[in-house]
């Protein structure tokens, strides 16, 4: 069996379709490498412009005649009105506070920025974040969410009623957790499209080895399986004292054994390359995994990258600064032309400890070359189908074209289906393709579960193997 | 005991109408040493036949053994005793030629000497360097007649070795397999369109029309001398004469045997038969081949 192993191997490696198919894959990865990095220094470009801007919008915000003229107490609310008057007096202290001092947090991640001080970064990020959530923890706690007042108060800042604030605090704790993760960790924060040895290696095996594994392994596994029918190689390989069932499962050996390393190959060595360029970024950098096998709410996309947090964050808020428009419709009356105010102290942020916060259980944060590594056994079982299934038409059409045909319909079918993210029944689990992207799964994404997955893989490539197997010790081989 | 032995042997392709039956009973054996050539037009069965034999195709009836294990039973005992090229030489195209060599060496755990022997007998030399599919027929035979010996066989089995071999390369392959039966260790199965090659080299030929064994016969018997008469009462003749046939319009055949040519012409002519002419005429496969196929299209149908 060894040595028919050995055999496969090095016909395997000098095909010609399979160097091809190499050099293209390779080609794709040097591509992706290219684009990440062009698209990573565009993001922080971006970041930066809008960071620049962010203490001005904070400091307008906090300048806005209104607040100021509440703050300084000038407001004279009309009668019935003045316990909803003391209400907004300290929603809009409590902001105008959170708000200076989230100018200042603005400030300072701006200059780490500039400085590509990554570390002072993330602590101001978390500041900010910490502020944000402040806002809902105090309409929350003090405005008395869902009195109207609250409401009022919080649908200004862009949220919808009836509120969903529970699920959007618990959101946005999430976030901030994971931000303090990094800061308590002292992990370096990175981008999704940065391109760093280990993030390298996990991006591409999140992006673009599903494709990879689907056509790279059709190629391999066609040839090893038909080639000998084609050159008429059967005549040599089955006329020796070895059983045909052995014969089969060298091949099928080697054909997995190949489109593994095929796959897998240049990116661990562009990996290993990126990182002595680049730096191999923490290798624990948390990675948001669902371990239980039921979720109670959308699991986090992208493992909170930069620069979408940041996008999140700024667009609440802006929208927040809209409290002018939100108090002129109370009926109010004010008093205009107040000077500006400087900081004062606050001590708001203690509500954030007050409140009490349960961590979703299912959450845990593994490091990136755990997952990595926990992730290449789904990838060798979802070689390991999809060579089973090429084998299994290989041994009933014994020639390459209608199996690469099928293979390329299957490959399409598999981009074009992927997995579903909503629930789906158990029936639905069995669809092999849904694994197609072990690292997807492990994040959570789509209702199942990496233990689910190797289940169904391992039952397809048993299923798929039996029947070839029968079918190639039973047939008449046409060579 | 027999070193191939074949028994009610069939094998069809397809399935209702479009059904053909490729080999509809074949049986005959190849004792211990012996060389067997196998003979037939195209189309007869031979080489479905040897794929059977080969076990690269499952019969639909009958058994085989070689070197006494069942071919379907003790599969791996009975390939063992076997090597064997049928139709062209299939080889792996994108390897080399000594890696080609090297996978029968690992595979069978030949040894290294009898590996040099072997690729010094294929003549290939420096073009085992080079990729099998750059190969011309020739070489191909060449290489692949290098993997079989190696392995040292009981039983060889070649469908049409000649084939692609320059007129050099089929004297080498035809000195080969006459050191090969005279040494007496290998036997050999070969089927070939070369008729004078099998006269040469056979010890026992079979015959097969349309999927079935027509005929088996001793090479010497092949090549004997016999006599054709031509008299006025062929009938009669006939009667008088033991062993003689029917040979064709106007003439009957006889094979001497102890009886001498006088004393046949006597005991006809004491019958008062006359003798209008003798023609003397010696066997050859190629005669006995045509007397058998008479008739016969060129895919061997009727």
């Amino acid at each position: 069996m060894y040595t028919i192993f050995l055999l496969e191997c090095k016909k395997a490696l000098s095909n010609r379709k399979n160097r091809f198919s190499l050099i293209l894959y390779c080609a794709l990865l040097f591509v992706f490498v290219l684009q990440n990095d062009a698209t990573f220094s565009d993001a922080r470009e971006r970041e930066l412009e809008q960071l620049s801007m962010l203490p001005v919008r904070i400091s307008n915000a906090a300048n806005t005649r209104w607040m100021t003229t509440v703050y300084n107490a000038q407001w004279i609310p009309a009668p019935g009105f003045e316990d909803d008057f003391n209400l907004i007096t300290q929603a809009a202290t409590n902001s105008y506070h959170t708000l200076r001092r989230m100018e200042i947090y603005a400030q300072q991640m701006t200059v780490a920025m500039k400085e590509n001080d990554r570390t002072t970064e993330i602590i101001f990020l978390n500041y900010l974040y910490r502020a944000h959530l402040e806002q809902y923890l105090f309409a929350y706690n003090i405005l008395g969410v869902p009195q109207p007042i609250g409401l009022f108060y919080l649908s200004r800042c862009g949220h919808n009623i009836p509120l969903d604030y529970n699920a959007r605090i618990a959101f946005y704790r999430e976030n901030q957790e994971f931000i303090q993760y990094f800061v308590d960790n002292d992990i370096l924060f990175l981008y999704e499209n940065e391109m760093r040895g280990i993030n390298f290696i996990y991006q591409a095996l999140r992006q673009l080895l599903p494709l990879a594994v689907l056509f790279i392994v059709f190629i391999v596994a066609s040839d090893t399986f038909t080639s000998d029918n084609q050159w008429g190689s059967y005549k040599f390989l089955l006329v020796n004292p070895i059983s045909r069932k052995k014969v089969f499962i060298s091949k099928l050996i080697a054909a997995c054994t190949i489109a593994f390393a095929l796959v897998l190959g240049p990116v661990i060595v562009l990996g290993l390359a990126l990182g002595v360029m680049n730096g191999f970024g923490p290798y624990n950098y948390p990675i948001l995994t669902q371990m239980g096998t039921y979720a109670t709410f959308t699991p986090l996309q992208n493992n909170l990258a930069f620069d979408q947090t940041v996008g999140n964050f700024l667009w609440r808020l802006l929208e927040f600064t809209q409290m002018e428009q939100a108090f002129a419709s109370t009926g109010l009356a004010y008093v205009p032309e107040h000077p500006a105010l400087g900081l004062t102290p606050i001590t708001s942020h203690v509500l954030f400890e007050n409140y009490l916060f349960t961590p979703n259980p299912a959450l845990q944060y593994t490091p990136m070359l755990l997952v990595i590594f926990m992730a290449l056994p789904l990838y060798l079982l979802v070689i390991l189908v999809a060579v089973s299934a090429i084998a299994l038409l290989s041994v009933l059409f014994q020639h390459s074209i209608p199996v690469l045909i099928i293979g390329v319909i299957f490959s399409i079918g598999a981009i074009l289906f992927p997995a579903p993210v909503s629930n789906i029944s158990l029936l639905a689990r069995l669809n092999p393709f849904i694994y197609v992207n072990p690292i997807n799964i492990l994040n959570g994404v789509g209702s199942t579960t990496a233990l689910m997955g190797v289940v169904v893989l391992a039952l397809w490539s048993v299923v798929l193997t039996i029947l070839s197997l029968f079918l190639f010790t039973k047939r008449d081989i046409r060579c | 005991m027999n070193m191939l032995e074949i028994k009610g042997l069939k094998k069809s392709f397809g399935w209702g109408k479009k059904k053909i039956t490729a080999v509809a009973d074949v049986g005959f054996t190849v004792n211990r040493g012996e060389l067997v050539g196998f003979v037939g037009p195209n189309g007869s069965g031979k080489t479905t036949t040897l794929k059977m034999v080969s076990n690269l195709i499952w019969p639909d009836a009958g058994s085989i053994s070689i070197g006494g294990y069942d071919l379907f039973r003790q599969r791996n005992a009975a390939l063992g005793c076997l090597a064997g090229i049928v139709e062209n030489p299939g080889l792996f195209a994108g390897l080399t030629g000594m890696a080609h060599l090297k996978f029968i060496q690992g595979m069978r755990k030949v040894s290294k000497s009898r590996m040099d022997e072997c690729i010094e007998m294929s003549g290939l030399g420096r073009h085992l360097r080079r990729k099998a599919s750059e190969y011309s027929l020739g070489m191909k035979q060449r290489l692949a007649l290098a993997m079989c010996l190696m392995t040292n066989p009981q039983l060889l089995i070649l469908d049409e070795p000649t084939n692609g071999l320059d007129p050099t390369g089929t004297i080498a392959l035809r000195e080969m397999l006459a050191t090969m039966k005279n040494e007496g260790k290998t036997s050999l199965l070969f089927s070939s369109h070369m008729l004078g090659e099998v006269e040469k080299l056979a010890d026992r030929i079979v015959y097969i029309r349309q999927g079935k064994i027509i005929k088996e016969q001793g090479n010497m018997e092949a090549c004997s001398t016999y006599y054709l008469l031509s008299t006025d009462d062929n009938n009669r003749a006939m009667e008088v004469l033991p062993g003689a046939e029917l040979f064709s319009d106007g003439w009957i055949k006889i094979t001497l045997g102890e009886t001498s040519l006088d004393a046949i012409i006597v005991v006809v002519k004491s019958r008062g038969i006359a003798i209008h002419d003798i023609q003397k005429r010696t066997y050859d496969l190629e005669a006995v081949y045509e007397e058998l196929y008479r008739g016969d299209t060129p895919s061997g149908a009727k």
